[in-house]
């Protein structure tokens, strides 16, 4: 009887806690309400591109052909002709360093917003990302990858990051690295719990 | 018609013995029911009696009609006051793009009405969501991407938790003046919706995945990388503000909200979030909100605790010597307001302040000290202490802490001074 007893207990007991185990590694969906989008649906044409460049599609451009869509695509409506006059925020500005030395970019840079253009943004791809994800202004979807290629070797190029007549492409345009790379703080090393903040200021 | 005057018609026949000598002397519009007409008083009806009182605008040519949405009286006059001094971010140029502060020297309590919520929209109009055709999508490294639509989200279990929203910029400086100005861009709403911890488990999150990226609808598409520790906590994906649909300029019909941490994090007209493996860095955090190398905080979007006086506060002037019930706001993203000290002398002695109920984690917290001026100048400040036990800092610690640099993130004590003549200045 009780060697029967132990057998069973010795096959049940860790067959419930195998079981319990893979009930909780499943996270199965408790509640089935929502719909689950198509794949060609989930391929977001504006989606978010990764500051490495992953995500960038195909497709090519060069500063020359950027120059050409800046000025036929309306770019300069707002941006100014060489995208250094505004109104719309500077896409060209000097060279002058320092400009997200201190605080945070938020506060730095020549004549404030206006001065900070794309030079001081940290990951060239994000460039690419912006301007095909929300330009032009309620236009977006507008240009195709190559034209947005296009005008980022052209910002670029203004903006003495790269050399005229370099092509930008996804594996290009990844390995551009911008001068104020370096100014930024890194991505936290520290997994977010709460108390963060305290904790890093107590440091 | 017809029914309508033949059961008038039985009420006047049959009850008119009952109602004589009542409402005599008004004159019967009803010239078709002849027994009224002869016989019985006649009785006032609803299409003609005038009410006593009549509230003005309320009738005659032109009037509005408030019953269907109420109106405050015409007597109070708060409004949100336009921010101009970011002129490069209206990069819309959009009329109806715009930053507006919130007017807390005229509010009490701890809600903001949902109109007199400050906005911030990186110059974008809210976009004209028709709610039935909204989606919010759910995807990147999960098991199951999923789709929403606002009926679908309010299928599930909700939750609803008073929450404080605060701008990143809602930085005081020596430069502003009123209270507007140097603290407008804060509000604080009861938020309605579901857990983003729920869908995310809905969805099935895989290994791996360590933060989300939100992201909303409107023509620059706003997003904000929020740590996976922080989503699966406490977030809400509101379809509810103060017990009415999100505001446009809250976010309709979507809004992400995020307790405690900085208000570019609350995502609004939410319309995807995308579950990655590290913060992707979108336009606005790379271009306006990222912190340097330079600076020790860096990425912690929890908001440090903070308080402000908002009577008397900057601009204000009392009329006289006498009590003052000092009264102001408090709060932190690090939880709930534990302590609030008032000093009047300029910080040389300190007291503690009472705390109003309700005292919600990451809400505003209302606190009042009683205090008799009598004449003379005087310095006003509050500090806060939260329940992590974290202080306010004062201007030079902060400064200090900043390396001088003037940042967002700004928390400091906020000195008022009242002059001789009672006038309340920003004494930073």
């Amino acid at each position: 009887m009780k060697d029967s007893f132990s057998t069973l207990y010795s096959v049940i007991v860790p067959t419930l806690v195998v079981a319990c185990n893979v009930a909780v590694a499943a996270q199965g969906p408790t509640y089935k309400i929502g719909r689950t989008p198509t794949q060609q649906e989930l391929r977001f044409a504006d989606a978010a591109i990764r500051p490495d460049g992953q995500g960038l599609p195909p497709g090519s451009g060069t500063a020359e052909q950027g120059a050409l869509i800046f000025s036929v695509r309306g770019c300069a409506g707002c941006h100014g002709p060489t995208g250094a006059e505004g109104p719309a925020p500077l896409l060209v500005t000097s060279r002058d360093p320092g400009q997200a030395g201190r605080g945070t970019v938020h506060h730095e840079g020549v004549g404030g917003f206006a001065g900070r253009g794309v030079r001081n943004w940290p990951f060239a791809p994000l460039i690419w990302s912006f301007i095909n994800r929300s330009m032009p202004l309620n236009q977006q979807g507008y240009l195709t990858a190559n034209e947005v290629y296009g005008l980022v070797a052209f910002l670029l190029e203004r903006n003495e990051i790269i050399k005229k007549g370099e092509v930008m492409d996804a594996k290009s345009l990844a390995q551009v690295k911008m001068p104020g790379h370096d100014n930024y703080a890194p991505p936290p090393s520290v997994e977010w719990t709460p108390g963060l903040r305290q904790r890093e200021i107590g440091k | 018609m017809a029914s309508k005057g033949s059961s008038r018609r039985r009420f006047l026949t049959g009850g008119g013995a009952a109602l004589a000598g009542l409402a005599v002397g008004v004159r019967s519009a009803d010239s078709q029911t002849p027994t009224a007409q002869s016989a019985s008083p006649e009785i006032p009806r609803a299409e003609t009696a005038k009410p006593a009182v009549v509230p003005p605008g309320v009738v005659g040519p032109g009037a509005k009609d408030i019953m269907p949405y109420g109106e405050r009286s015409r007597f109070v006059a708060a409004v949100r006051t336009r921010h101009t001094m970011i002129g490069n971010m209206d990069m819309h140029r959009d009329p109806n793009g715009f930053d507006a502060s919130s007017p807390i020297d005229q509010m009490v309590g701890i809600l903001t009405p949902a109109p007199l919520h400050y906005v911030s929209s990186h110059g974008n109009a809210p976009p004209d969501i028709d709610p039935a055709a909204h989606r919010l999508v759910i995807s990147g490294m999960v098991d199951r991407p999923l789709e929403f639509t606002l009926e679908d989200l309010k299928r599930l279990p909700a939750v609803s938790r008073i929450h404080y929203i605060e701008c990143i910029a809602n930085s005081p400086s020596r430069r502003e003046r009123t209270l507007e100005q140097l603290h407008g861009m804060i509000a604080c709403s009861e938020w309605t919706g579901v857990s983003l911890s729920l869908l995310l488990k809905e969805a099935g999150v895989k290994s791996g995945a360590t933060w989300i990226l939100a992201e909303g609808a409107e023509p620059t598409k706003h997003g904000n990388s929020i740590p996976m520790g922080k989503a699966m906590l406490d977030v809400i994906v509101a379809y509810g503000q103060n017990g009415e649909p999100v505001r446009p300029q809250q976010g309709y019909p979507l809004r992400l909200v995020v307790p405690g941490f900085e208000g570019k994090a609350h995502v609004k007209w939410l319309r995807r979030i995308t579950v990655v493996e590290r913060p992707y860095v979108t336009y606005w955090e790379q271009s306006h909100y990222m912190n340097t190398a330079r600076v020790k905080e860096r990425y912690f979007w929890e908001q440090g605790p903070k308080s402000v006086i908002t009577f008397p506060a900057g601009e204000q002037r009392l009329p006289g010597p006498g009590f003052y019930n000092i009264s102001g706001l408090a709060w932190s993203g690090g939880g709930a307001v534990r302590r609030v000290e008032v000093s009047t002398d300029g910080g040389r002695t300190w007291t503690d302040a009472e705390l109003l109920e309700p005292i919600r984690r990451m809400a505003l917290t209302r606190f009042q000290s009683p205090w008799t001026w009598r004449g003379g100048e005087a310095v006003l400040q509050s500090r806060c202490t939260d329940e992590a036990g974290q202080v306010q800092p004062t201007a030079a610690e902060h400064g200090n802490f900043w390396g001088g640099a003037r940042t967002p993130h700004g928390n400091p004590i906020q000195p008022w001074r009242v002059t001789n003549e009672g006038l309340v200045l920003n004494a930073l």
